[in-house]
C-alpha cells in the first residue's frame, strides 16, 4: 500500500483561556489515503472542528495552539512549513467547505470574484480561462447557469446554491483533499441530499480524497470509506465503515447508533445517551466516557484505554471492547 | 431696481436646491421629523453645489475677490458702485466685494477639509484595519494613541503647529488630516475587529490569502458603510476646523479668502456692518450642517437595525 496522502499523528490543540486550558483535541491520529472517504463522527464539542482547522493551521491563536503532533502532507510534516509554503497548500492542496453556507461568502463581493479568487492565487490563468473555469465548475456542482449567475452576489443565492459555490471554489484548484467541515448541517433535508450527492459525484470525478465532518451518521454510512468516532478530544473507535456499523466494539459509538431513528426497524423509543459530554478543562484521569457509560466498572474510572487492535482495520479504546456490541 | 437684481441673484442661488425640497425640509424640521430620504439628497444637493463653486468661482461672479476700492469701504448689500456693478452683499472694511469672497472662500474650505479629509481618511482606515485584524501591540498603541487625541483639545496642538511649520495650505491640509484620521480609525478597527471572526475570512484564508488581500479585498470593502457615516460627519468637523484656525489667524493667510478669516476681519464692525458676519457665518453653518446631515442620513440607511424607521 502506498504511503497516505494525509497523516495525523498525536494531534493535540489546546486552548490557553482565562479559565484554564481547554483541550479541544487530545492527541488524535488517523490517515488518509488517497481518493479515500474519511469521516469523523461526534457530537457537539468534542473537537472534529477543531482537529480539521489544526490540519490547516487556521485555528484562532491566541487562544488556540497546535501544542503537539505532526500533520504529514505527501511525506512533509505541514505543522513544520513556514506561512508562506502554507499558503501554497491552502485551496492547492488542500481545501475546505465550511458548516454554513450562509456566512461562508463573502456578502459584498460577486460570486465570480470570490469562485475566480482561488485560482488566481494559485493557477497561472488568465482572467478569461479563469472565468470558463468557474463555470465549468458551477456546472459541476449543479448549478446549470452558470455564466449568467456570476455577477450575482450571495444574497441572491439560496442555503444550499450557495453551498454549491463552496464546493465549487474548495475543488477549483484540484486540491487532492477537501476537508468538508460538516457541509449540511444547515441545510434542510432535501437539499442536504442533493449536496451531498453532488459532493460525491464531484469527488468521484476528480479523484479527490475526503474528510468528512459530521454528526450525521447516516451520511457516514452512505459515504465514509474509513469512520473515526470522536469523543471529548479523543478517537475512541476507529474502523471500516462495514466495521464500524456492523461490529460496535465501543459503548458510545453503540450510543450513537441507538439514537438514531431507524425505518427498518421496528418504531421503538429512540436511546440518547444520558449526561453530557465531560469538561475539556478538567477531564477526569479515567475513560472520558465512563460518567454516561453503562457498562462502567471500577477500571474505567482509573485509567484510560487506549486504542487497541479489534482486527486488521479496526481500533477501539474501551477496557470491554470484546465483550460489547456483540449483539447486533 | 435694486431690489428686482437682489432677488434675481437670490433666486440664482436657491435654485441648487429646489423651494418645493426646501420647504418640505423646514416643515419637517418643526415638526421634529426629517424624513432620511430628504435630508440625504438636500443634503449632497447642497455639498455637491458648495463644490461646484469652489471649483469655478468666476461662473458666479465678476468681482475679484482680493480687490481693494477703500473708497467703497463697508457697502451696504445690494450695492451699486461707480462702474455700475453690483455688490448684492455688499463689500467689506476694505471695500472688497463679500459675495465673491464668500465663493472663493468656499475654494479654500473645500480644499483643506476635503484633502484633510482623504488623507486622514486613508491613514485612518489602514491604521483601524490593521489595528483591528493584527491586534497585539500595534493595536494597543494606535488605540492608545486615539484616546489621547479625543481626550485632547486638538486646537491647541494646531495652534503650536501652526505656529512651528507655518501656514500654507499644504501645511494647513496635514494639521487637518493629522485630526481628521482619528475617529476613522476608531470606527474601522471595531469593524474590522468584528469582520475577521466571520467564516467567510476563515474560508478565504482556507484557500490561501494572505493577510493583505484578506484586509484589502475581504475586510475593507465590508467595512465601507459605517466609513462613508464617519466621513459625512468628518467633512463638517473638519471644514469647520479650517475655519477656526483661519479664523485665529493662523489658517489660510490673507488675501487669499477664507471664511474664518471673513469673520475674523469682520468682527470688530459687528456692529456697522453685520453683513460682513453674516454671509460667511451662514456659508460655515450651510455646510456643516449639510455634512452632518449627510452623515446622520447616510447612517439611517446603512443601519439595518435603524431602517424602516422614522
Amino acid at each position: 500500500m502506498q504511503p497516505p496522502l494525509l497523516q495525523i499523528e498525536d494531534l493535540k490543540t489546546y486552548f490557553y483561556t482565562s479559565n484554564g486550558v481547554v483541550k479541544a483535541v487530545d492527541g488524535i491520529s488517523y490517515s488518509v489515503h488517497e481518493g479515500e472517504t474519511v469521516a469523523i463522527v461526534g457530537e457537539s464539542g468534542c473537537g472534529k472542528s477543531v482537529s480539521a482547522l489544526s490540519v490547516m493551521r487556521l485555528v484562532p491563536s491566541p487562544p488556540g495552539k497546535t501544542v503537539n503532533g505532526k500533520v504529514i502532507y505527501q511525506g512533509n510534516d505541514i505543522l513544520k512549513a513556514s506561512d508562506s509554503e502554507m499558503r501554497k497548500i491552502r485551496g492547492k492542496q488542500i481545501a475546505m467547505v465550511f458548516q454554513d453556507p450562509m456566512t461562508s461568502l463573502n456578502p459584498v463581493l460577486t460570486i465570480k470574484y470570490q469562485l475566480v479568487e482561488p485560482m488566481k492565487l494559485h493557477l497561472n490563468l488568465t482572467e478569461a480561462q479563469c472565468v470558463d473555469r468557474a463555470v465549468e465548475l458551477l456546472d459541476l456542482v449543479g448549478i446549470s447557469d452558470g455564466r449568467k449567475r456570476l455577477d450575482d452576489y450571495p444574497h441572491q443565492f439560496s442555503g444550499g446554491m450557495r453551498q454549491r459555490v463552496m464546493i465549487a471554489m474548495a475543488l477549483s484548484c484540484d486540491p487532492k483533499l477537501i476537508i468538508a467541515d460538516e457541509p449540511t448541517t444547515n441545510l434542510d433535508v432535501t437539499i442536504q441530499a442533493q449536496i451531498l450527492e453532488v459532493m460525491e459525484k464531484v469527488i468521484e470525478e476528480t479523484k479527490t480524497a475526503m474528510v468528512i465532518i459530521t454528526h450525521n451518521l447516516g451520511v457516514v454510512a452512505r459515504y465514509a470509506d474509513t469512520v473515526n468516532i470522536m469523543y471529548a478530544g479523543k478517537i475512541v473507535e476507529s474502523g471500516t465503515c462495514e466495521e464500524i456499523f456492523k461490529n460496535v466494539r465501543h459503548p458510545y459509538t453503540e450510543g450513537l447508533l441507538q439514537s438514531v431513528p431507524r425505518l427498518d426497524a421496528r418504531a421503538e423509543r429512540l436511546q440518547p445517551i444520558p449526561g453530557l459530554p465531560p469538561d475539556l478543562r478538567n477531564l477526569p484521569p479515567g475513560c472520558r466516557f465512563a460518567d454516561r457509560c453503562k457498562y462502567v466498572h471500577a477500571k474505567c474510572t482509573e485509567a484510560m484505554p487506549e486504542l487497541e487492535t479489534v482486527s486488521d482495520s479496526h481500533v477501539s479504546a474501551c477496557w470491554i471492547k470484546d465483550t460489547i456490541g456483540v449483539k447486533s | 431696481m435694486i431690489t428686482k437684481e437682489t432677488k434675481n441673484t437670490t433666486g440664482e442661488f436657491k435654485s441648487l436646491s429646489p423651494p418645493s425640497l426646501l420647504t418640505r425640509v423646514i416643515n419637517s424640521f418643526i415638526k421634529g421629523k426629517i424624513s432620511g430620504n430628504i435630508a440625504f439628497v438636500v443634503s449632497l444637493l447642497v455639498i455637491f453645489g458648495f463644490i461646484l463653486v469652489a471649483v469655478a468661482p468666476q461662473w458666479f461672479t465678476m468681482h475679484d475677490p482680493t480687490l481693494n476700492t477703500l473708497t467703497d469701504r463697508h457697502q451696504e448689500p445690494g450695492y451699486i458702485d461707480k462702474n455700475g456693478n453690483s455688490h448684492f452683499m455688499g463689500t467689506d472694511h476694505l471695500g472688497r466685494d463679500v459675495w465673491s469672497r464668500l465663493l472663493w472662500g468656499a475654494r479654500a474650505s473645500l480644499i483643506v477639509g476635503g484633502a484633510g479629509l482623504l488623507i486622514g481618511g486613508t491613514v485612518g482606515i489602514f491604521v483601524g484595519l490593521l489595528a483591528g485584524y493584527r491586534g497585539g501591540w500595534f493595536d494597543r498603541i494606535a488605540m492608545r494613541v486615539v484616546d489621547a487625541y479625543l481626550s485632547f483639545p486638538y486646537i491647541l496642538i494646531a495652534i503650536v503647529w501652526a505656529a512651528l511649520i507655518g501656514t500654507d495650505v499644504a501645511n494647513l491640509i496635514i494639521i487637518v488630516a493629522v485630526r481628521g484620521w482619528v475617529e476613522f480609525a476608531r470606527v474601522t478597527r471595531g469593524q474590522a475587529l468584528a469582520i475577521r471572526e466571520r467564516e467567510y475570512i476563515t474560508a478565504i484564508r482556507a484557500l490561501g490569502g494572505s493577510d493583505i488581500r484578506i484586509i484589502l479585498r475581504h475586510i475593507l470593502p465590508n467595512t465601507m458603510a459605517p466609513i462613508l457615516v464617519v466621513a459625512g460627519f468628518q467633512l463638517g468637523r473638519l471644514i469647520l476646523l479650517e475655519a477656526t484656525l483661519s479664523f485665529l489667524t493662523i489658517g489660510i493667510r490673507p488675501p487669499t479668502p477664507a471664511w474664518g478669516s471673513m469673520l475674523a476681519d469682520a468682527r470688530p464692525y459687528l456692529s456697522k456692518a453685520w453683513w460682513t458676519v453674516l454671509y460667511p457665518g451662514l456659508a460655515l453653518s450651510l455646510i456643516v450642517m449639510a455634512a452632518n446631515f449627510l452623515g446622520d442620513s447616510l447612517r439611517d440607511k446603512m443601519d439595518p437595525a435603524l431602517r424602516g424607521k422614522e
